[in-house]
């Protein structure tokens, strides 16, 4: 415990918040209000502090679980692979009678009588290419048909299938290890192999050509943003006199996306190259490796490798002689989607709910982690740094196209034959190529609907559609060129010409038999879910889409539904604190948009009649607007009443 | 070019016009300056700016750079301005030179009308039962920015009602728009972090940890800040519709630091006493002690006649037989035979007054009651008595309570025989009760029945602070104004009109009719109040004197000395 809190600055202590949690939780089982206060009490804070966290972070319970806690995942693409009938076997294997209807703000928990099982269903775990998957207590079973529901909960060991070697298509650079024979983990493979030569390189320039390396590059981030590397790093000023902080965002949770996975699992060593060579050109002393929750093995294996680096005196005090000393420490997640947001993971990290914070003021290059300059890049992009500064910049920028340098890793769910991850030149392969050839085609007899081609944020693609590119001619002009859904690079600029994303490479394939109401209901409670709750616009719309595609789907859809949807839509894109806004907006606004046929089959009833009229203020205050002046219908003729007062 | 402007000026267009605001002004204040109110409810502006609720969206633009990273000047000779795409908040940035704002444009108020409409789809639409109708945000920016009929066709996330947050505040999270700016309080302003959020997303909670509640004794002012009707004082709430209240503006006199307040009265009764905002003493906040401080004026002890002793038992009598029978009382004796124990809790008029009287009956063993509890670093002040500074300028008293032991001492000794008390209880300032009992003459004036009451030879009923006009000196030395919320019951009496007839009684002089005139003659022999009166001392107040709250020389209120012309310029 105090190795926990050592781990953050004397005067920030907050921090250690949520590793507290966790080890409570790992102890007891659940974390009881004593837990609550006790935390708090350790670390100079109020309950009410904590109890913040506890309630916002879904991994932490404060009710004790079954023996065995199994985590379904409910988000697209394993609830497409089965994933509620899945739910529906596990808990009769498990005697547990379900509630799994979202009542309230997590997915809840049931549990058995004895209290051997308690089953829960969960938002992307990140492995939707072994869809559909759950974690038996911390372990990961993937591929689990639903018939076999009763094994499942029998399990105490990780199943998985064997990791797949390259196909033609792919230049690997980052996955060149996965799934090599006799390939390990472990330090001792990562050194014969040549491992952290780079790293060696690296201290020995000086720390703007490292930067100037990473310009040249043209490396874009592999988050979901692409903003580039270089340029972001470039925001450090040489000279800092507060702390720098590197934070390697390891919270991998955008649906669709299970990349990062395999590198924090396979090939850990190449990451903490990367991190060190980062934090020496950046001068960063202390980096923090975000990593979500719902990897704990990842981040044992990290923990492990960090370790042995120490060993080799990669880490810690004087690294390699250099007298630079560098500090890599893990921070866990506890399930919660909008830590991938940079500050709503800063945030995180600083022991409070992760409400992304508000830009202007506070750039994380200028007033990031504990208020100093802050660098928070993606797994993904990390490694990219060692190869590099292996290659070169310039050398590296001839991969893929301009301005969409290097290599990529698509991870392609769904319906197709071999999901899976793919590391190819960016641009190199098409659409097409990508989903027929290297994921196998669709699945018998299926033809292709629709692609999200960049997690589950990214606007879908409809199939039929054609598409228009800018291209560049020979002569140097540009030309527009029509072409269908098969023919788009993946690229950053063209997947943003065809109206959607590269985002994080989560390539979601939806085949001619999926029901787009459906599909979209269930990313709408993705997003409903994940919602922090800061700012108006995302927290009432993201619930409020989510209720009217339920009622869609229940059959009380009514004719204003789809315009309904997407006007909520627009009201909360653009109009948020972070990207979450345009996340979860664009999913409703490209599916209404693209399969208007299928939301209008689904919402034929009449709209139900209006309240009786009443006038806006608008119309109230406005003179002579709207509202007429009425007269009596006739004179009743009081006159004539006399003295009577009769009529 | 724009024409050049002092370095702390910054040129910035609002809807269309171009004006200059202070560098470091908030936008959404400058706009506000400007003429043009950006609706807010998360902003406040001595809180922190967390930009969450997104009601104060504009349209911005920053000045358009040429190629030589000069802003392009149009044909107005001012910037050009490139608008951005998209709406910004205005409550989180401060204005900049060549900024360019627009309050008003369609987009504006299209995100306006989405906002209102978010907030609504899960709030009660209850406004008719609701406390804080009439004072409500949500109900004022839904005239311009609501929509007559709704399309939200789902069922309300429900949430906790009716939850008691503390001892003084109730909460209605259903109410509640998250806006944040009670957390902010407690966590900014109150130094006690006990609120927060639980729970995610549409279904976040307000709350506080059931073993540390929101207690503290500034709690009530997350209740004045509430946009919504979510957080209500427990002790108002469903008394009486806000709309029916008759606004004072006032200061609170439980103790020396003298929040200014509005006082909400209906037909004669108190209801409620809020903050006023006066950066030179209270920002816009006060404490629960003094807000809360007012119901013993409409308690049944209460005086509500002029009594005097006769036989063995106070009878009721009118007034004028009252001070004639006290003025009779205290002709039997020689100045050096009374002693007067006069009160902190007067105004500066009736403390001027009473010295009067102490010179017209040649009285020289006169004090006050010192009242001190603990004070805290926010607002209430160790000294509870709120006009300590002015009995010390009125020289009522040197040296708060020095000479009670005499007083005391001489009525036990029998070498004081009349003792007139002002507002305070003799027995809480020394002197026993088979003293006071056996005393020949007591007369005492005061509001509340208490043990001495019983005691007294002529007892004159007297008004609050709520109940009358008059002035005094808080602990820094600033002069404020009380005016009259309510008349006194029954057939109580102004103070200060009480001690002018004793005077006229005892010394045959005539001659003031107001308290204008009380002022005026004091403000002719004192020179702290030299060209004053009351109507020139304003809501804000005025600072008269440069002192260090007593007793420690050592506590702020030097900054407030350094700067009476500004504050007399802002009144």
């Amino acid at each position: 415990m105090q190795r926990a809190i050592a781990r953050y600055p004397a005067d920030r202590k907050r921090s250690a918040s949520m590793p507290l949690l966790h080890l409570w939780q790992e102890h007891f089982g659940f974390i009881s209000d004593h837990g609550i206060c006790w935390i708090a009490e350790k670390l100079g804070l109020q309950p009410i502090n904590i109890l913040e966290l506890v309630t916002f972070y879904p991994m932490y319970r404060q009710q004790p679980a079954g023996k065995k806690h199994i985590r379904v995942c409910r988000t697209l693409s394993c609830a497409m692979a089965g994933s509620y009938e899945l739910m529906t076997n596990l808990s009769t294997a498990a005697g547990v009678k379900a509630n799994h209807h979202d009542t309230g703000m997590h997915n809840p928990e049931s549990k058995d009588d004895a209290g051997e099982f308690s089953l829960e269903f969960v938002e992307c775990l990140a492995s939707c290419g072994t869809a559909p998957v759950c974690l038996v207590g911390d372990n990961l079973q993937e591929l689990v048909l639903p018939r076999s529901a009763g094994h499942v909960l029998q399990r105490n060991q990780p199943t998985g299938r064997p990791l797949a070697a390259a196909h033609p298509y792919e230049r690997r650079l980052i996955f060149k290890n996965i799934g090599r024979q006799g390939w390990t983990a472990d330090i001792d493979c990562y050194l014969r192999d040549g491992g952290y030569e780079e790293l060696k390189k690296a201290v020995t320039m000086a720390r703007t050509d490292i930067v100037n390396e990473v310009k040249t590059s043209g490396l874009r981030g592999r988050g979901g943003a692409g903003f580039p590397c270089g340029l972001k790093w470039g925001f450090i000023k040489p000279d800092e006199k507060k702390p720098v902080y590197l934070i390697c965002n390891a919270d991998e949770s955008e649906p669709g996306t299970f990349k990062d996975r395999y590198i924090i699992h396979e090939d850990p060593h190449q990451l903490i190259e990367g991190i060190l060579i980062s934090c020496f050109a950046l001068n960063a002393r202390t980096a923090y490796i975000y990593i979500r929750g719902e990897f704990p093995e990842g981040a044992r294996i990290l923990e492990r490798a960090i370790e042995e680096a120490r060993a080799q005196n990669l880490v810690g005090k004087n690294m390699l002689g250099t007298g630079f000393d560098c500090e890599i420490y893990i921070h866990r997640g506890a399930g919660a989607y909008i830590c991938g947001e940079e500050t709503g993971l800063i945030e995180s990290l600083e022991g409070k709910r992760a409400y992304p914070r508000i830009k202007p003021p506070y750039f994380p290059a200028v007033l990031g982690l504990y208020m100093s300059p802050t660098i928070v890049n993606n797994v993904e992009t990390l490694c990219h740094v060692k190869h590099i500064i292996g290659m070169g910049g310039a050398e590296y920028a001839k991969l893929g196209r301009p301005n969409n340098t290097g290599t990529r890793i698509v991870c392609v769910s769904g319906d197709v034959q071999r999901p899976g991850y793919f590391e190819i030149e960016v641009g190199a392969v098409t659409m097409g190529q990508l989903i027929h050839e290297m994921a196998g085609g669709l699945k018998d007899g299926r033809l292709l609907k629709a692609v999200i081609p960049g997690g589950s944020s990214a606007k879908v693609l409809r199939a039929s559609d054609t598409y228009t590119l800018k291209e560049t001619q020979p002569d140097g002009s540009m030309a527009d060129r029509q072409i269908s859904i098969n023919d788009i690079p993946m690229d950053f600029d063209s997947l943003a010409a065809a109206g959607s994303m590269a985002g994080s490479g989560g390539v979601i394939v939806l085949d001619d038999l999926r029901d787009m109401v459906w599909t979209l209901n269930n990313l709408n409670e993705f997003y409903a879910h994940e919602s922090c709750g800061q700012c108006t616009p995302c927290r009432e719309g993201s619930l409020w889409m989510k209720k009217i595609t339920d009622r869609m789907l229940l059959g009380g859809g009514v004719v204003e539904d789809p315009k309904t949807l997407v006007n909520v839509a627009d009201n909360i894109a653009g109009r948020t604190i972070c990207a979450f806004g345009e996340a979860c907006a664009w999913p409703t606004q490209s599916f209404v948009a693209k399969f208007r046929e299928e939301f209008e089959a689904r919402a034929a009833k009449p709209a139900p009649p209006p309240l009786p009229p009443e006038y806006t203020p608008g119309e109230l205050i406005a003179a002579n607007g709207g509202i007429e002046t009425v007269p009596l219908a006739r004179n009743p003729g009081w006159e004539r009443a006399g003295t009577a007062g009769v009529i | 070019m724009p024409e050049e402007t002092a370095k702390s000026m910054v040129n910035v267009q609002v809807d269309g016009v171009w004006k200059q605001f202070p560098r470091g002004t908030r936008l959404i204040e400058a706009c506000e300056q400007a003429g043009s109110y950006v609706p807010r409810y998360c902003y406040h502006k001595k809180l922190s700016s967390p930009g969450n609720c997104r009601m104060c969206l504009i349209e911005m633009g920053m000045p358009k750079m040429g190629p030589d990273r000069t802003p392009v000047v149009g044909d107005d000779g001012m910037p050009v301005i490139n608008w951005m795409p998209r709406p910004q908040i205005s409550c989180a940035q401060d204005v900049a030179e060549g900024m360019g704002v627009r309050t008003n444009s369609p987009m504006v108020e299209e995100c306006r009308r989405g906002v209102m409409e978010f907030l609504l789809i899960n709030h009660p639409l209850d406004c008719p039962i609701c406390d804080q109708a009439g004072e409500c945000r949500l109900q004022e920016f839904s005239v311009e920015y609501g929509s007559a009929e709704s399309r939200f066709l789902e069922n309300k996330v429900k949430k906790p009602k009716n939850v008691e947050l503390g001892a003084r505040v109730t909460l209605d999270d259903e109410r509640c728009i998250l806006c944040s700016r009670c957390i902010r309080f407690c966590q900014e302003i109150a130094k006690d972090d006990v609120l927060g959020f639980i729970d995610r997303g549409s279904h976040s909670v307000l709350t506080a940890h059931p073993g540390k509640r929101l207690d503290n004794n500034y709690s009530l002012n997350t209740v004045d800040i509430c946009p919504v009707g979510a957080l209500t004082s427990s002790d108002f709430r469903f008394k009486m519709r806000v709309w029916f209240l008759k606004e004072t503006k006032s200061f609170c006199t439980s103790c020396a630091t003298g929040c200014n307040t509005v006082i909400g009265t209906r037909e004669g009764v108190i209801y409620r006493q809020t903050p006023r905002e006066n950066d030179a003493v209270n920002s816009t906040w006060m404490c629960d002690y003094g807000r809360l401080n007012f119901d013993y004026l409409q308690s049944d002890k209460r005086l509500l006649d002029p009594k005097v002793h006769d036989g063995d038992k106070l009878v009721p009598t009118d007034w004028k037989t009252a001070l004639i029978d006290a003025a009779e009382r205290l002709k039997h004796f020689d100045g050096s035979e009374i002693a007067i124990i006069a009160s902190g809790r007067m105004t500066n008029e009736e403390l001027w007054l009473t010295s009067r009287l102490a010179a017209a009956l040649g009285v020289q063993l006169i004090e006050i009651v010192p009242h001190r509890g603990a004070g805290d670093d926010i607002l209430l002040s160790a000294d509870r008595n709120p006009n300590t500074n002015g009995a010390r300028l009125l020289r009522v008293t040197d040296e708060p309570g020095a000479k009670l032991a005499a007083i005391a001492e001489g009525i036990a000794s029998g070498r004081v025989k009349a003792l007139i008390a002002l507002k305070e209880n003799p027995l809480e300032a020394g002197v026993s009760p088979e003293d006071l009992s056996e005393l020949p003459a007591f007369v005492l004036m005061d509001i509340l029945e208490n043990p001495s009451t019983a005691c007294a030879s002529a007892l004159l009923p007297s008004a609050g602070f709520a109940e009358k006009r008059g002035s005094m000196i808080n602990g820094k030395g600033r002069l404020q104004r009380l005016n009259r919320a309510v008349q006194p019951p029954g057939q109580a009496r102004d103070d200060w009109e009480i001690l002018r007839d004793l005077i006229q009684e005892y010394s045959g002089q005539n001659g003031i009719y107001t308290i204008e005139e009380v002022f005026a003659q004091m403000s002719r022999s004192v020179p702290t109040f030299a060209g004053l009166s009351l109507s020139k001392i304003g809501d804000l107040g005025v600072q008269v004197m440069e002192v260090a709250e007593s007793p420690s020389p050592d506590e702020p209120g030097k900054d407030e000395a350094n700067k009476p012309e500004s504050e007399k310029a802002a009144n």
